[in-house]
């Protein structure tokens, strides 16, 4: 009898040691965290709502503040914090295309130990650099696609033939609207086109070569589009598209998916919203193939120095913000953009807009962290200026990229 | 309070709340420096200058450590061969292997400074260094431009200004409401007019090419070509500039007593011998600091550049320190801080070298009847 009670009381002991590991793991010290995002307002608001949520849940006291800066600017400032010793925040979120710089100058730490990688099937990739991850995709995406406004635009155009009537219809029927825009001189938006005439940035070696025919095929289009066919604005950036197309100046735009809770958003978008707006992948060119965006999505990367209790909140956090499906859907689907964890999924029934931003994706070709490609992009920029203005020609354009490029790579 | 974009009532409540103790920490804490400095200069030192010592002393420890301290980490890092991919070994908290077997160095400076106007190749220079992408980008063709900037703005702040301070010290009505609208330009913040101007530039949809158009004319692609693109940028920054000048000249011109000029009219001396002989003369002690602050002031001008056009098309509106905020901050990431550095203090000593001939020439430091 004595053992009896004995074992009984073992076993009370256990289940309890049990029940209180378990809240034990669960429950977070509060810690007050600061997370600097590119991220628009808008999402950061939807960001907050999901850290109060989780902090009710598992880590009662704990604060976000979230710091919203400009893309460039967040990478300096992350730079110099690093540089200083001090000042770093706890998380930053962002594209995948500053990882590799972040790797290269060691300021973010690998998140193999802290995840569980095999959660994120779709684009963990996208944020990989020599076999380790130092980015937690909050969505998959990223990507540049058609979007039209139907009112403009009632049947949206398969290939870049129709586009260009298509616009040149909606400016005759309407000399005060645009029939197509886009940020023309960004080679975010070039790119695709070098995808869509079988090229890339790096040959099958891994070295970066910007003066393929691809490339110079993907010069001459664009330039066409613009001098020859005359089917977009004289000069047209981003905020230019953006503007005209909420305002209904502009019929077609070429953006990207960080743009659509925006535009599904009547106040912000008059001319928009569900009624309007419809996404599509990039027309087809001539040779039948569409022209590819880079996708990735935005991920959030750990600062080194971070770690203790801090770093327990930081994982706790993230973890359920990109595996928990009802946080994943109020974050990511609540923000108009697609999940990156195969548990959540986007209804093309009942949001018949993701569903053609997810076929969008689809079209797309990953986009590499590495550090390299950022001077990609600074030496395609002034030869794609020189060929949007008309004073270089294509062949020029690429010839000079290449060399830009070399000498960047070369340090 | 009605919200704007995020600003209200609360938010202006718990910005003031965090600034308002920073500052009053600030002023506590330099009187009290100020009080106990006083009373060892004067009560252990025993010095007659006590007070004025004690007076100048903030000013002395900000200038100490908002210029000096910076200036010195400037030459310090030009002596560095800090980059992005040698960051985490300058840096105290960044991961990975150094891969320098020292931080500091003259091999560095040597390296920083030749890379500033030359391409080296296996130790041989090869010609001209590219600061940035395009193959005009090197160190002659910038600073020509550079100079070619600074030139035009220059001389036109100077005439315009004096234009304008000649009309503005001439008996007219409402002379005060007119000085007010042309101070505006100087009271705007620049990078709001950049950014407002660069609108107005747009070819289809701003002021500029829709007053062309109205008056008959061809609009021009001002952002997008880059002599255009040259002739906006100067533009504003001569919009923006004229008003330093006036002010500068009126003050001046009111100073001026009114008795040279009615002696030389006594001694009929016309309107432009007037001004040749009196007006410009006495201007000089303050023209001189005046068109010697504006070289420099011109010469630095990046937040314009950078915002009105990035420094392009095709980087043609690039001066000397847009290039070297690109090396140290721009797309690339290259972070080439030890470069960039080398590269500011070559600006720094061109015109460094500029200000002590312009005021030894032009005899700015004489008075003007030494003349």
């Amino acid at each position: 009898m004595k053992y009896g009670k004995f074992v009984l009381l073992m076993v009370v002991v256990l289940l309890a040691l049990g029940v209180g590991s378990v809240m034990a793991q669960d429950a977070v010290a509060p810690q007050a965290l600061v997370i600097w995002s590119q991220d628009g307002d808008a999402n950061n608001i939807v960001l907050q709502e999901q850290f109060v949520k989780w902090a009710e849940a598992v880590s009662p006291g704990s604060t976000l503040e979230i710091v919203q800066k400009e893309t460039e600017v967040l990478r300096t400032d992350l730079q110099a914090a690093a540089l200083a010793g001090s000042g770093l925040p706890d998380m930053v979120l962002g594209p995948n295309d500053v990882i590799g710089v972040y790797v290269d100058s060691g300021i973010v730490q690998p998140l193999d130990e802290l995840f569980d990688i095999s959660q994120y099937p779709f684009n963990i990739g996208a944020a990989q650099v020599g076999g380790e991850t130092f980015g937690v995709p909050t969505n998959a995406g990223n990507h540049l696609m058609l979007m039209v406004n139907k009112s403009l635009v009632p049947t949206v155009p398969d290939t870049w033939e129709e586009l260009v009537a298509s616009a040149k219809a909606v400016t005759e029927a309407n000399p005060e609207v645009q029939g197509f825009a886009y940020n023309l001189n960004e080679p975010f938006w070039f790119l695709p086109f070098v995808h869509g005439f079988g090229g890339g940035v790096y040959d099958a070696d891994g070295n970066m070569v910007l003066d393929s025919q691809a490339f110079i095929d993907a010069y001459q289009f664009v330039q066409d589009l613009k001098f020859t066919e005359q089917a977009v604005p004289e000069e047209c950036d981003y905020n230019c598209a953006n503007d005209l197309f909420k305002a209904g100046s502009v019929a077609m735009i070429i953006n990207g998916d960080w743009a659509i809770g925006e535009y599904l958003d009547t106040e912000k978008s008059p001319a928009l919203g569900s009624d309007n707006l419809v996404l599509a992948p990039w027309p087809k060119l001539a040779n039948g193939e569409r022209p590819m965006p880079f996708t990735a999505g935005k991920f959030i990367s750990i600062p080194v120095g971070v770690e203790g209790e801090k770093l327990a909140a930081v994982q706790s956090f993230v973890t359920w913000l990109t595996t928990d499906p009802d946080a994943v859907t109020a974050y990511a689907l609540g923000t108009s953009r697609l999940p990156a964890i195969a548990a959540v999924s986007v209804d093309a029934a009942t949001d018949p807009i993701l569903a053609a931003s997810a076929a969008a994706l689809t079209t797309g070709v990953g986009m590499p962290a590495d550090a390299s490609l950022r001077c990609m992009w600074d030496s395609v920029r002034p030869n794609l200026e020189g060929v949007m203005s008309n004073s270089m020609a294509p062949a020029d354009a690429a010839a000079e990229a290449q060399i830009a490029a070399e000498d960047c790579l070369a340090g | 309070m009605q919200e704007f974009s995020g600003l209200s009532l609360q938010g202006v409540l718990d910005t003031l709340g965090l600034i308002v103790p920073l500052i009053v920490a600030i002023v506590a804490g330099t009187l009290i420096f100020q009080f106990l400095l006083y009373r060892l200069l004067n009560d252990v030192v025993k010095t007659r200058h006590a007070l004025p010592y004690t007076l100048l002393a903030p000013a002395i420890i900000a200038i100490l450590l908002f210029t000096m301290y910076p200036l010195f980490y400037n030459v310090l890092l030009a002596f560095s061969g800090l980059t992005a991919k040698t960051f985490n070994c300058y840096s105290p908290i960044a991961t990975g292997e150094c891969k320098l077997d020292h931080l500091y160095g003259f091999d560095y400076a040597a390296k920083n400074f030749t890379d500033v106007f030359f391409r080296v190749k296996d130790g041989e220079i090869v010609g001209w260094g590219r600061l940035l992408r395009t193959p005009d980008s090197t160190f002659p063709i910038l600073l020509g431009r550079t100079i070619l900037w600074t030139g035009i703005n220059v001389v036109f702040h100077f005439f315009i200004g004096l234009a304008l301070a000649l009309i503005m010290n001439q008996k007219i009505r409402f002379k005060g409401i007119y000085r007010s609208f042309i101070i505006i330009p100087w009271a705007i913040p620049g990078i709001i007019v950049a950014l407002t101007w660069k609108q107005e530039f747009h070819a289809q949809y701003g002021f500029v090419n829709n007053l062309i158009e109205a008056l008959g004319g061809q609009g021009i692609s001002w952002l997008r070509d880059p002599i255009p693109a040259f002739a906006a940028v100067t533009f504003v920054n001569i919009w923006l500039g004229v008003p330093f000048y006036m002010v500068m000249l009126l003050g001046g011109l009111q100073s001026i007593s009114p008795d040279y000029y009615e002696a030389a009219q006594m001694d009929g001396a016309n309107a432009w011998q007037r001004f040749r002989a009196i007006t410009i003369p006495l201007l000089r002690p303050i023209l001189i600091p005046a068109i010697t602050l504006d070289v420099i002031w011109t010469f630095n001008k990046a937040d314009l550049i950078v915002a009105m056009t990035g420094g392009g098309p095709q980087e043609s509106t690039n001066i000397l320190v847009t290039a070297i905020y690109n090396a140290a901050f721009g797309s690339a990431a290259t972070f080439e801080l030890g470069f960039a550095s080398a590269f500011s203090i070559i600006v720094f000593f061109i015109l460094f070298f500029f200000a002590v001939i312009w005021i030894t020439t032009s005899g700015g430091l004489k008075e003007i009847y030494e003349r």
